[in-house]
């Protein structure tokens, strides 16, 4: 008798466990209110974001007071849930719902077996899908801006005379020796931004070319900085950069905007330094979230997703951390720079060249 | 067949567990996991490569001098130590706080103190030594890198030292002062000879670590040359060539064999020199009194 009633329970949980799987509804033909109704349902989602894993938790409750949805945001690193994400692929369904990526790591996912196309989303048309020349055809939005440029300190340089030009920076790594910082490429992406729009700058042309080393071309470029190389000061990362400004031990270097504003909203450095991006042009990009094809919480990821790419979340996470917009509505008046100066952002160079910029660098320059 | 299943304990986590990593770097620099199969080309293009070289030649003179200053401080603290002295607990507690202290940390610490307005620049303004702070992070020479093993490593060569200066028998030095050796000719005569051992192992297990240092020269080292770990770091993490990466690994393992075995040459000839004490001519003139 036992038996047959444990046996009974058994088999009504084996049902209701099927009934409610991400198995039994495909959200990718149902209706936005049906979605909304399943994700309240499946009531929780994770998101996998690589970095301010902290601030994300706390920037997330007011989805979940809204929607009564509990959001996770594991400790995480980029190649990590990337190459996560890719493993579980090939199982039925996986642990990862949302994942945020760089731009340039969906080139490296088979888009159609791993990610849920996106289009199901009522915003959908206003969103991005290509980043820094990467398209993802559908199948992720971008949600994080990030726009490289040069980190100053105002009280020690004229707005009016901040470097526009190579000829002008060279004049003022001239007359301010060691106040102009460049950080190791290996060390921070800012560096590398840096280097990349000289290299766009002393060797035009030079996109599609082959990377020989010694073509006249990249050497214009390691020749301008090992000219100058005993009066930039070379710093370890982005952090390190600006720790410098802060400091004052330089004036001007280059950094991230999001990461310059995010270190002043916390209150680590001090809210008087500013950023630009100079005449010359240093690239900006976004970062990608995409929803794992086999989520375990399909319909909650996709209302997730809708919040966090809606024009009101891009504008607060503006505020909070000085990302660049990404909805067209968004209201980007915290931000660092004015959507005037964003004419000159550049887009980033192949991500094949990165690698080649780095250690080229390295040894025409850094250890020369 | 038993002797060998006796030993399998000891040798088979030597052999089998410990060797596996040694293994793997092996098989990893020729590339034989590789789908392009294996090649001695990572050794080539790694070996013909400047940077290489720059570095190793930054790691030597980094841990050389790491090595030496933390001997080299701790002989007259181990002598010093030796004489019985009010709160001598104490003092040896103090002294070995650094071993506590993480290498990442003590390199922060560093950092802040000679940063451009640290501790150090404030204090040479205020003094009116400096008219503007000067630029000491992260030098080109490798300093601070050899500063922090030097402070790094000072209670581990005192460790070693000090229990090797206080197993000499009192009476040989008590001899040595009755036959008229000076201070120095008693250090360098006697109690140095005699604590070459201690000497070779603290020479060498510091200079080992020094070697593959990555904490100290990742954040206070030079920005103009990786050392060796930092390098070996980079090859792997941002070119993605983890081939050449296992090459440098054991580039820093062959260099820390040959220095221990360079290391136990230079110092042998210490420990088996024999000479007079007292000259020749010192005797003399206490025999004509």
């Amino acid at each position: 008798m036992l038996v047959k009633k444990v046996l009974k329970t058994s088999l009504l949980s084996l049902a209701a466990v099927i009934a409610t799987s991400a198995f039994a509804y495909d959200v990718t033909k149902m209706s936005w209110t049906e979605i909304q109704t399943q994700a309240k349902k499946e009531g929780k989602v994770n998101f996998a974001v690589w970095y301010l894993q902290p601030g994300w938790r706390e920037f997330v409750k007011e989805f979940e007071s809204e929607y009564g949805i509990k959001v996770r945001i594991p400790e995480g690193t980029l190649d990590g849930n990337r190459n996560k994400l890719i493993a579980e692929s090939k199982q039925k369904q996986g642990k990862m719902d949302l994942v945020a990526i760089g731009a340039a790591n969906v080139q490296l996912l088979n888009l159609e077996k791993t990610l849920m196309p996106l289009n199901k989303l009522p915003d959908y048309a206003q969103l991005k899908t290509v980043s820094e020349g990467f398209d993802s055809k559908g199948y992720a939005v971008t949600f994080w801006g990030n726009q490289s440029g040069i980190a100053y300190d105002p009280s020690r340089i004229d707005e009016a005379e901040l470097p526009q030009t190579f000829e002008q920076l060279s004049h003022y790594i001239n007359s301010h020796p060691k106040e102009f910082g460049v950080n190791d490429p290996n060390g921070g992406g800012s560096g590398g931004r840096f280097i990349e729009a000289a290299l766009r700058n002393f060797s035009i042309k030079f996109e599609g070319e082959t990377l020989d080393q010694d073509s006249p071309q990249w050497k214009n470029t390691w020749n301008w900085f090992n000219q100058y190389k005993d009066e930039i000061t070379i710093t370890g990362s982005n952090a390190d950069s600006i720790t410098r400004i802060n400091d004052g031990e330089l004036v001007l270097a280059p950094a991230w905007e999001d990461h310059l504003a995010g270190l002043q909203k916390r209150g680590a450095i001090t809210d008087r330094l500013k950023f630009y991006i100079p005449v010359f042009g240093m690239s900006g990009g976004a970062n990608f979230v995409t929803i794992a094809k086999n989520a375990k919480n399909p319909a909650a990821a996709l209302v997730f997703l809708d919040w966090l790419t809606s024009a009101d979340t891009q504008t607060k996470l503006n505020a909070k951390f000085g990302v660049a917009p990404q909805h067209p509505d968004a209201d980007d008046s915290a931000a660092l720079v004015s959507q005037n100066m964003r004419q000159y952002s550049t887009t980033p160079l192949n991500v094949f060249y990165e690698k080649e910029i780095k250690k080229q660098f390295v040894q025409k320059v850094l250890m020369y | 067949m038993k002797l060998w299943l006796l030993l399998l304990p000891g040798l088979g986590s030597i052999v089998f567990l410990m060797g596996s990593a040694l293994y793997t770097i092996m098989i990893q620099s020729v590339g034989l996991h590789t789908e392009l199969g294996a090649s001695l080309d990572y050794w080539s293009d790694t070996l013909s490569d400047p940077i290489l070289f720059r570095s190793i030649e930054y790691s030597l003179r980094t841990s050389v001098l790491g090595s030496l200053g933390a001997v080299i401080l701790a002989y007259p603290i181990a002598m010093w130590l030796r004489k019985p002295i009010p709160g001598k607990t104490a003092i040896i507690g103090l002294l070995r706080a650094p071993m506590f202290v993480p290498g990442l940390v003590a390199a922060f610490l560093l950092i802040n103190v000679i940063s451009f307005h640290g501790i150090l620049n404030e204090s040479l303004l205020a003094l009116g030594v400096i008219d503007k702070p000067l630029r000491i992070t992260n030098d080109k020479f490798g300093w601070s890198v050899v500063m922090l093993q030097v402070w790094k490593n000072t209670p581990f060569a005192l460790i070693l030292l000090s229990s090797s200066i206080n197993s000499i028998r009192s009476d040989v030095l008590d001899a040595s002062a009755d036959l008229g050796a000076s201070a120095w000719a008693n250090f360098s005569q006697v109690v140095f000879p005699l604590t070459i051992p201690a000497l070779q192992a603290a020479l060498i297990l510091i200079f080992i670590g020094a070697l593959g240092d990555f904490a100290f020269a990742s954040i206070a080292g030079s920005r103009n040359v990786y050392s060796l770990s930092v390098l070996m770091h980079y090859t792997a993490t941002a070119y993605y060539e983890w081939e050449k990466a296992a090459v440098i690994g054991l580039v820093i393992m062959v260099l820390s064999g040959l220095s221990a075995i360079l290391i136990t040459l230079m110092t042998r000839p210490f420990a088996n020199r024999t000479r007079p004490v007292i000259s020749a001519s010192f005797l003399e003139r206490s025999h004509e009194k």
